[in-house]
């Protein structure tokens, strides 16, 4: 046995271990740990009682073999832990992740749907590692039909919206000189642009400026040199009255 | 009669014309001696012969007077708010007036 090395008795002991309890054989070091059969108290008591077989001796070397072979078991058992413990949070991770994608498929086809995703087809600045109530939560989290897009604050300021036409033409921005024009261009009722259209409403405005007698003798004196009919200008009741008159002054004549 | 003849303003100032749309005459005839002035241009233009823009011109001066007078039914009230400051302290009187039927008298 001592010819084999100690390699050679390792790899037996290992052998013997795998064939001895299959129910742990694929299932792990952690596992193997947990199943491995510690040899009782009583064989190493017997085996401490009985030094002169060769048996007993290779039982012995065997002994101190394995123990030597569970400390390095326990050790690599101890590494194995850690490696399933990273290997079970990387399992953890990549479920969250794919947890977590599920979201973010889930996020894309309800923006999707909502016709507010991206022009640029970005994903959502959220990180995928927020949980899903919490962001379901926050009314910002939506995506909104008008508003899907969260501007940068550096965005915002070249995003300002332009001046609108309205604002520019706004009446107050106009001058007051302007303003003054326009009240002064239009004409009053009481101007004389506004009463000579026709030769009868300027008559009728001459006479609507005074009624001095100097002023109604000199209207008068227009239309006579005119040959203008003065006595048709004049309100009908007037005329009446003057027909009547001359009507009278003619029968007494 | 023709409305050309009543049309007629030769050398009457732009402010006594037809085109005039101003509801008041200019600062410069609310004043004694601005008055006189555009009285004899009126009566110069006009020469011996009656036109319409003469009449349109007496007229407009006589009106002037009278809306100064009458401006206000109540001299502590506020004048319109569209009414000139020449216009709310206009020195016209009634005894202006003269002065305009001197210068009809002249051309008739």
């Amino acid at each position: 046995m001592q010819k084999k090395g100690l390699q050679g008795l390792v790899f037996e002991n290992a052998l013997k271990k795998d064939l001895r309890s299959p129910e742990y054989i694929g299932k792990g070091k952690g596992k193997a740990k947990a199943a491995y059969i510690e040899p009782s108290s009583d064989e190493d008591e017997a085996l401490g009682e009985d030094d002169s077989s060769s048996e007993d001796d290779e039982m012995e070397v065997e002994e101190n073999v394995d123990k030597e072979e569970e400390g390095k078991v326990d050790g690599s058992v101890e590494e194995g832990d850690r490696e399933e413990d990273a290997e079970g949070e990387r399992e953890d991770e990549s479920e969250v992740v794919g947890e977590t994608g599920g979201c973010e498929d889930q996020v894309h086809e309800e923006m999707a749907a909502n016709g507010a995703q991206d022009e640029d087809g970005k994903p959502p600045t959220t990180p995928p590692s927020t949980p899903r109530s919490s962001r379901h939560g926050s009314p910002e989290a939506h995506p909104g039909p008008a508003g899907s897009h969260q501007p940068e604050p550096s965005e915002l300021t070249w995003l300002s919206p332009h001046p609108s036409p309205r604002l520019r033409a706004h009446p107050s921005s106009e001058p007051t000189s302007d303003r003054g024009a326009t009240s002064s261009s239009t004409p009053d009722i009481d101007s004389p642009v506004a009463n000579h259209s026709t030769p009868d409403n300027m008559v009728r405005y001459l006479r609507t400026l005074s009624d001095e007698k100097v002023y109604v003798e000199f209207i008068n004196a227009l239309l006579a040199v005119e040959g203008f009919n003065s006595v048709c200008l004049m309100p009908t009741l007037i005329c009446v009255k003057l027909n009547i008159h001359l009507l009278v002054i003619g029968k007494t004549t | 009669m023709s409305s050309a003849k009543l049309l007629d303003v030769v050398g009457i100032l732009q402010f006594l014309q037809w085109p005039s749309g101003e509801k008041y005459l200019p600062a410069q005839v609310h004043d004694e001696k601005g008055f006189k002035n555009v009285v004899k241009q009126v009566s110069k233009a006009a020469g011996h012969s009656v036109t319409g823009g003469t009449t349109l011109a007496f007229g407009l001066l006589l009106r002037e007077i009278h809306r100064m007078q009458f401006l206000l039914g109540d001299p502590s009230e506020d004048p319109p708010p569209d009414t000139p400051q020449w216009v709310v302290g206009s020195p016209l009187e009634m005894r202006w007036m003269d002065i305009v039927f001197a210068a009809i008298a002249t051309v008739l």
